[in-house]
């Protein structure tokens, strides 16, 4: 059970992450003279960051392979 | 950031009406607040399911739900803030951001502009004040537009400064 969301959760990491990634290099590349783009960046950057905590942290804390078992009792 | 020419000054830069992204921002909250909803429901005394060892699987899958959520509303943004309308003292760019890999990039000389309209159209346009921009060079069929622009009126204006300037420029005789 446990590989089974490690691949879930490396997967995911990537997938999301390559798309993070794009989105940044969009602000970055496109912005123009005194625009919000900096703003935005952080923003972005903030709110990847919470999700990325959020998603490892309960990766940790769940009990995947007595997961079953815990769920049945 | 846009390159300008020696001498050249940035305007104006305009984007669309922030109703056009409305909707998304509107979906988006919803569907960020959808997992601690969910939650709520599912944790109430009468159900009780969500408890125990379920709760991190739970922030585990919403995380992830929440951050496609998140990526969703920025790529969104993206398309609706990298739409821009720039004026400067010698030119009009269109930058058209269609989709995350596709843009389109349109200039307009100002010395060669012959005409700007503006179209409102019914009454969300004349009320939230946005509209379509139309600028027609000379002799060609060729139309520059710009449409959901915030303020159209104004930016009419700043275009027609500018472009008075630019012939000013371009005959400098009386």
């Amino acid at each position: 059970m446990f590989f089974i969301a490690a691949a879930f959760l490396l997967l995911g990491l990537l997938a999301l992450g390559a798309v993070s990634a794009a989105v940044v290099y969009h602000i970055k590349k496109y912005s123009v003279q005194g625009d919000q783009s900096r703003r935005l960046l952080v923003g972005f950057l903030a709110g990847t960051a919470v999700w990325v905590v959020l998603v490892l942290a309960s990766f940790l804390a769940t009990p995947w392979n007595s997961l079953l078992e815990r769920l049945q009792q | 950031m846009i390159d300008l020419h020696k001498n050249e000054e940035l305007l104006a830069v305009r984007r669309k009406t922030w109703f056009v992204f409305a909707a998304t921002w509107a979906a988006a909250f919803l569907l960020l607040l959808g997992p601690l909803v969910g939650a709520a429901i599912l944790a109430a005394p009468k159900l009780e399911i969500l408890q125990g060892p379920l709760v991190p699987v739970y922030v585990f899958i919403s995380a992830f739900f929440e951050w496609v959520v998140w990526l969703w509303l920025f790529i969104a943004l993206i398309n609706y803030y990298y739409d821009i309308l720039i004026i400067t003292n010698e030119r009009i760019v269109h930058i058209e951001q269609k989709g995350m890999f596709n843009r389109a990039v349109a200039e307009m000389n100002l010395s060669r502009l012959q005409d700007v309209s503006i179209e409102q159209r019914g009454i969300i346009e004349t009320m939230l004040h946005f509209g379509t921009i139309r600028a027609q060079t000379a002799g060609e069929v060729n139309v520059f537009m710009f449409d959901q622009v915030d303020r159209p009126e104004e930016v009419k204006e700043i275009i027609a400064r500018a472009q008075r300037m630019a012939l000013k420029r371009s005959h400098p005789w009386p």
